[in-house]
């Protein structure tokens, strides 16, 4: 475990030590994948993102001024990446077929919560998923997302109201079917 | 379903989170035992939990895994990058050097030396080079990103064999603003789910205009700040270019330019498709080319329109010193768009010349809501100046004070003044006004002598040693002291003609 400090890091990536990157990487990647998951919904897009920022701040790193900041520098880049990627997605819709192939290869159980979440408002899923998957508490998250801390138990709350309507909803339709 | 239900059906979902205090936990439990119909949605919700934990247990599951992965991807693109220089000196010494007898080794390393350093030195750049190869480019893409790294304006061009623009795309994240096809311009209206087509002779969208004028300028006036220098950890040569305003970076390889100012530049072929103007499936078209039959312009079309072309009036009417003039266009434009945070400014710049300092603030005061958070100095300087006329001093000195830093540090940084020369004479939009370099310090000098009241001997004919003095002197004025003080009368630094040199 390399426990030098996120600037001396960042300083020394400046100076052209990947294997300082890496190590920055290892430290972040974690906290980087949770936020593109908490925006995109989607494992796989996730991964591919998440990997993309930190590929963009090896490239951009000399731009960061304090080397203190690297967390949410990374992540901001990870935000905005994640961002972009949506709105590009939401141009080119799926076919219905395809869709359909994805379900049928997975459990049918964990399709529909996966369906259930990506189909959260990103607002609601970026808490739900510090809360499960990132084991934060609502005073971390209303801290990280800059809201009160009534706000964040508000939010997870929701989500989870949500998540059931979803679930539901779901179970009925396919009955109808 | 009572109003008791919903009342504890708003904490399951806390409970199930084990976000509940010890009292509301002991309340909650106690209506699950009572009410059926709550303990059904408790389970639900407890059951979802557990599934909850359990998906995203699953994910964590080959956290290390993708961590690898992203390490992976990393060095690759870092080997892929790196190899080619590395490689050169590395090999040499290994495969040569250890080899010889330590007498041969000095003598060789001498030799060595010389061709590593003649492989490794970057080689000399002239600006020529990068105006020859521009001769060759056919594509040219533009981005520039917010300070979030966000794009917000993007940009393809397609050059002709002569060097003119033939095709153009611009937008963002892939939508589309305007595109010329080369026979026609599609502009596109999302808000209004609409485009509209021009012929190409009526509407053009350019990135610099005419592309030769401004390579002549960076062949006559451009100026190497510093070679091999870097540009985000890539090598580049740093050069100013006049015309554009800003620093330029150039790749030492292809000699072309990989930045200007904040617009990034590549110059690969855009996706197929690129140039073709598609009218979205649920978007309206509205063919303006002469000759087409289209149904009636709609209002808000005409009014865009008109509302241009007063624009263009307007700028030139206020450059013109028609200042009555200028101010009735102006007016027309921010009322059919009020957006235009320009056509605010140079309105109340029209009020402020004819005197009527009162309007004049009230149009500063709607760039500011324009640009919400964003500085605006020039705008600062200009309602600071309409206040001090009407005797608000408090409110003058807070704007003055405001705008002040920024002017000086642009005595020294002129890419920074050229906000304040465009605040000043609008046609610099159109390239019909360029100030030179001297001159641009010179009208910053002048508005600095107009707030403060100090004049430091600045010389327009003057060395660059004395007047590198007369800046560091206010500078030192500044740390010392910085007190405005409004002047309109003060001696004013004669503006040096600019002499236009060879360019067509």
């Amino acid at each position: 475990m390399d426990d030098r400090l996120d600037e001396t890091l960042v300083c020394a990536c400046k100076q052209g030590d990947t294997d300082a990157y890496a190590v920055l990487v290892k430290r972040h990647y974690r906290h980087v994948f949770a936020l593109c998951l908490g925006v995109l919904g989607n494992v796989h897009d996730a991964e591919d993102i998440a990997q993309d920022a930190m590929l963009k701040g090896l490239v951009k790193i000399k731009k960061l001024g304090r080397g203190e900041q690297f967390e949410a520098w990374i992540l901001q880049i990870a935000k905005n990446l994640s961002i972009d990627f949506l709105r590009r997605r939401r141009r080119v819709k799926p076919l219905a077929g395809e869709q359909l192939m994805q379900a049928g290869q997975r459990s049918q159980e964990n399709h529909e919560l996966e369906q259930a979440v990506r189909r959260l408002p990103g607002e609601l899923r970026i808490p739900l998923v510090m809360y499960y998957f990132d084991k934060k508490n609502a005073k971390t998250i209303a801290e990280e997302l800059n809201i009160s801390h009534s706000g964040a138990c508000q939010k997870i709350r929701t989500a989870r109201k949500e998540l059931h309507k979803l679930l539901t909803e779901r179970g009925q339709d396919e009955q109808r079917m | 379903m009572n109003s008791e239900c919903d009342n504890i059906k708003e904490k399951i979902a806390d409970h199930v989170s084990r976000m509940l205090s010890e009292s509301q936990v002991q309340t909650v439990e106690q209506h699950l035992e009572e009410c059926a119909g709550c303990r059904e949605y408790a389970r639900a919700l407890k059951l979802e939990d557990g599934l909850l934990t359990e998906f995203f247990a699953k994910i964590e599951a080959d956290m290390s895994g993708r961590q690898e992965r992203a390490v992976k991807a990393i060095n690759r693109s870092y080997v892929s990058k790196q190899s080619d220089t590395i490689s050169i000196g590395r090999m040499i010494m290994k495969s040569r050097i250890t080899k010889l007898a330590a007498a041969a080794v000095i003598i060789i390393a001498v030799v060595l030396s010389i061709t590593v350093i003649d492989k490794l030195t970057p080689k000399v750049y002239a600006i020529v080079q990068t105006v020859e190869a521009f001769r060759n480019v056919r594509f040219i893409h533009l981005i520039r990103r917010d300070d979030a790294d966000q794009v917000k304006d993007e940009r393809w061009i397609e050059l002709g064999m002569d060097g003119r623009q033939v095709r153009y795309w611009q937008g963002k994240h892939g939508e589309s603003f305007a595109i010329e096809d080369g026979e026609s311009t599609a502009v596109y209206h999302h808000d209004k789910k609409t485009v509209v087509i021009y012929d190409r002779e009526d509407k053009q969208y350019q990135w610099v205009g005419p592309l030769g004028e401004f390579l002549e300028n960076l062949l006559q006036k451009g100026k190497i700040i510093k070679e091999n220098d870097d540009y985000y950890g890539q090598p580049a040569h740093r050069v100013w270019w006049p015309m554009a305003g800003a620093e330029c970076y150039v790749d030492p390889e292809t000699k072309l330019p990989i930045a200007i100012g904040d617009t990034e530049m590549s110059y690969e072929q855009p996706p197929a498709g690129t140039f073709e103007i598609v009218i979205p499936e649920d978007y309206a078209m509205v063919d303006l080319r002469p000759g087409s039959e289209t149904g009636p312009i709609p209002e808000w079309l005409q009014d865009k329109e008109i509302a241009g072309k007063r624009f263009n009036e307007a700028t030139h009417a206020l450059a013109d010193g028609n200042y009555a003039e200028a101010a009735e266009l102006f007016e027309y434009v921010v009322e059919h768009q009020s957006g235009r945070n320009w056509a605010w400014f140079w309105l109340g710049s029209a009020y402020y010349k004819q005197g009527q300092y009162q309007q004049a603030i009230e149009k500063f005061n709607k760039v500011f809501e324009i640009f919400g958070d964003n500085p605006c100095q020039y705008c600062n300087y200009y309602r600071g100046l309409a206040y001090a006329q009407i005797g608000m001093d408090d409110a003058a000195q807070q704007d003055l004070q405001t705008c002040l830093p920024g002017m000086l540090s642009a005595l020294r940084e002129t890419s920074a003044a050229t906000i304040f020369e465009y605040a000043d004479n609008p046609l610099l939009r159109y390239g019909k006004y360029r100030p030179s370099e001297q001159q641009i310090v010179n009208n910053m000098i002048n508005r600095l002598r107009i707030i403060t009241g100090q004049n430091f001997g600045y010389d327009p004919d003057g060395s660059a040693e004395e007047n590198e003095e007369a800046i560091a002197a206010w500078e030192k004025w500044y740390e010392n002291s910085g007190v405005i003080k409004v002047t309109p009368d003060a001696e004013l630094v004669r503006i040096p003609e600019v002499v236009e040199e060879g360019v067509k």
